[in-house]
């Protein structure tokens, strides 16, 4: 009797360990199939759809894979950053009904898309938060020093400070919901200096200058945040990838600075269809594409009622040089 | 019967207010001729302009025409109050706004851009109007290039003697064709990319969004090109009798349209910027001389003939002076 239990007990063990093993086998695997693969799909697409839902949907699955002691920490942090951008095209949703309501005068639906806004807000906030614990997780907290990055490391890197950015600005839209530590902006504005700022496009040095737009009192003393941004653009352009101008948008929006960012809007544009996407990053591009279109929406809807163009190319009651256009017009 | 009387009374108010919001929107109809039909480009932007019509309080009734000829007698004949047709038929309407596309007049966007939006100022509202018709609105349909079999033809010379796929009832072209020394090969829409690509012409012209559609490239593989130096400019123009809609519509109407020229365009740039660089012949400066000469010779004549409406012309070298204050035609009085 004692036989048998001592062989159903050694069965039993010899199962559960295999099961451990093959758990941990297969997270291991998916990390590495997700930074070979599945990261590098998702940046050359430019369906945000398609990645924040799978963002939304593979997240945990990746993440559970933790429990079994496999290090999924990228790859986590690669689905949150999409997430998040579900949460946050939600939030520019109701922002812009919001907008409408209050064109109408409606002011009880304006309160409601209001509320929402604000809880997609926090939603995203605790989604780019999360991902960037894991960069920090992966990385090492910051304590002043650049960490040893290896080159297939670095773009892990950039989305892990980017998100940590994303995660501040989100959290302060949702009134704090998401309780992102402050610190975040001094991390992202250390992190950036660690990557050379033209090999990633002008990000890094674009990361640096929101911060310090977006920080009080954080501009060190002889830096020029709004020229550092110019700069970071300029690097952006020429490569193709155009993440710096949704950081310089993002901080003019929150300047308010309306007629700059309209400025900045049609440059996007222009620019958009003089210089070609980098293929390999398209996503990066429809990431920064959204964001001026969306500011240029808002626009939209609050002169018009309705949203712009899709290239976000104009904008309504533009100001004409009369003078010429009376020279021309002279005796006809 | 006191509370019958405002029961009556809101009723009464009610009916009106509602009666008043219904006579604020009046129906109209509009042919729209979009060689895709309802589900071409031409009929987006028109139900665009039917959304924002709407803001304006006339509600459009859109119908599809993939047949140009038979959108224009229809809205001869009276079936619809406008019609979104090409320039080319709107000058037998309004005779100034039609020539907007004339030959070799506007060589770059941002000066048609400029000449629309002069032409949408409601200062000059009779240059949009001619007896009952009025232009509501102009939109680019992008520039029009020559595209050869043979790239050693690049110089505007060369055409001599050469066989050209023309559309017979283009005028413009004809006498260019005339005018170069050139001999016809008669085409229609439907039949010119044929003409071209079979080689039984030399030389065509369209739109770089109509290359790939018709599979042009055919025509300009392996020795051929696109010159890149715009013969004209095509564009969508929405004409309409004035008497149909009420004071001022045609001033709001031009403003908004100016105001598309960028989504109108977006298609075409995109279209230009897919064919291959090879494919592009940059015709050197002294050449272009030549084209822009020639072209000068075509406009003047098909104004002399009345084709082309002489302030358009006028306006046009305006503004191509503005943006080029040296060029030698600012010098003389010739257009």
């Amino acid at each position: 009797m004692n036989k048998r239990i001592l062989f159903f007990v050694t069965i039993v063990t010899i199962t559960l360990a295999n099961c451990s093993i093959v758990y941990r086998v297969t997270g291991k695997t998916l990390n590495s199939y997700a930074q070979d693969h599945l990261v590098p799909h998702y940046l050359a697409s430019d369906d945000l759809d398609a990645i924040c839902t799978g963002g939304t949907a593979l997240g945990p699955l990746v993440a559970s894979f933790e429990r079994t002691g496999a290090s999924v920490e990228l790859a986590t942090m690669v689905a949150q950053m999409g997430a998040g951008m579900c949460a946050e095209r939600q939030a520019q949703e109701a922002e812009l009904l919001y907008i409408a309501a209050v064109r109408k005068g409606k002011g009880e639906e304006a309160l409601d898309n209001q509320a929402r806004q604000i809880r997609y807000h926090g939603i995203a906030a605790k989604r780019y938060g999360d991902a960037h614990s894991r960069f920090l997780q992966y990385f090492g907290e910051w304590n002043g020093k650049c960490p040893s990055i290896s080159e297939d490391e670095e773009l892990y890197y950039l989305v892990g400070l980017s998100s940590g950015l994303l995660a501040i600005l989100h959290d302060f839209a949702s009134q704090g919901y998401a309780g992102i530590t402050r610190d975040v902006p001094s991390v992202v504005a250390g992190g950036s200096k660690c990557l050379d700022s033209k090999k990633w496009w002008g990000a890094p040095l674009a990361l640096e200058a929101v911060v310090w737009l977006s920080v009080p009192g954080a501009t060190p003393e002889g830096k020029d945040a709004n020229k550092q941004m110019e700069e970071a653009v300029k690097q952006g352009d020429q490569a193709g990838v155009r993440l710096a101008r949704a950081f310089q948008i993002q901080a003019a929006a929150g300047k308010g600075d309306v007629e700059k960012i309209k400025k900045l809007i049609l440059e996007h544009s222009k620019v958009l269809s003089q210089i070609p996407a980098k293929k390999e990053y398209r996503f990066l591009e429809a990431f920064a594409e959204n964001l001026s279109r969306h500011e240029s929406d808002k626009i939209w809807m609050k002169e018009t009622g309705h949203r712009g163009p899709i290239y976000f190319s104009s904008f309504p009651g533009k100001k004409k040089n009369n003078k010429e256009e009376d020279d021309l017009l002279k005796d006809l | 019967m006191k509370k019958f009387l405002i029961l009556s009374v809101i009723i009464l108010g009610t009916w009106m207010s509602v009666g008043v919001g219904a006579a604020e929107t009046v129906d109209r109809s509009m042919c729209v001729f979009d060689p895709s039909g309802a589900h071409g480009d031409v009929f987006k932007a028109a139900q665009r302009y039917q959304a924002q019509a709407l803001t304006w309080g006339i509600r459009l009734d859109l119908k599809a025409y993939t047949d140009e000829v038979v959108a224009n007698s229809d809205f001869k004949a009276g079936k619809c109050n406008m019609a979104f047709l090409t320039s080319l038929r709107v000058r037998s309407y309004v005779h100034e706004s039609g020539s907007i596309e004339a030959i070799g007049a506007l060589p770059s966007y941002d000066l048609l851009r400029k000449t629309i939006e002069a032409l949408s100022n409601p200062k000059v509202r009779e240059l949009n109007t001619d007896g009952d018709y009025e232009t509501m609105a102009m939109f680019p349909g992008g520039a029009v290039y020559l595209l050869l079999r043979d790239k050693n033809l690049k110089d505007i010379k060369d055409l001599a003697g050469r066989k050209i796929a023309t559309l017979t009832y283009d005028q413009a072209a004809t006498t260019m064709v005339d005018i170069v020394g050139a001999s016809m090969v008669p085409a229609e829409i439907a039949t010119f990319a044929g003409i071209f690509n079979n080689g039984r012409a030399d030389a065509c012209y369209s739109p770089a969004i109509g290359i790939k559609p018709l599979e042009l490239m055919k025509g300009i593989s392996p020795n051929g090109g696109i010159v890149r130096f715009p013969i004209g400019q095509l564009t969508f123009q929405i004409v309409a009798r004035h008497k149909d809609f009420a004071e001022g519509f045609g001033n709001t109407s031009r403003a908004w349209a100016a105001t598309q020229f960028d989504a109108m365009l977006s298609l075409t740039k995109k279209a230009e910027q897919e064919i291959p660089a090879k494919f592009w012949i940059e015709v050197p400066k002294d050449l272009q001389k030549n084209y822009f000469e020639k072209f000068r010779e075509v406009r003047i004549r098909l104004r002399d003939k009345k084709v082309y409406h002489p302030t358009i012309l006028k306006l046009m070298k305006r503004v191509r002076c503005s943006a080029d204050k040296e060029a030698a035609e600012c010098a003389d009085n010739l257009e």
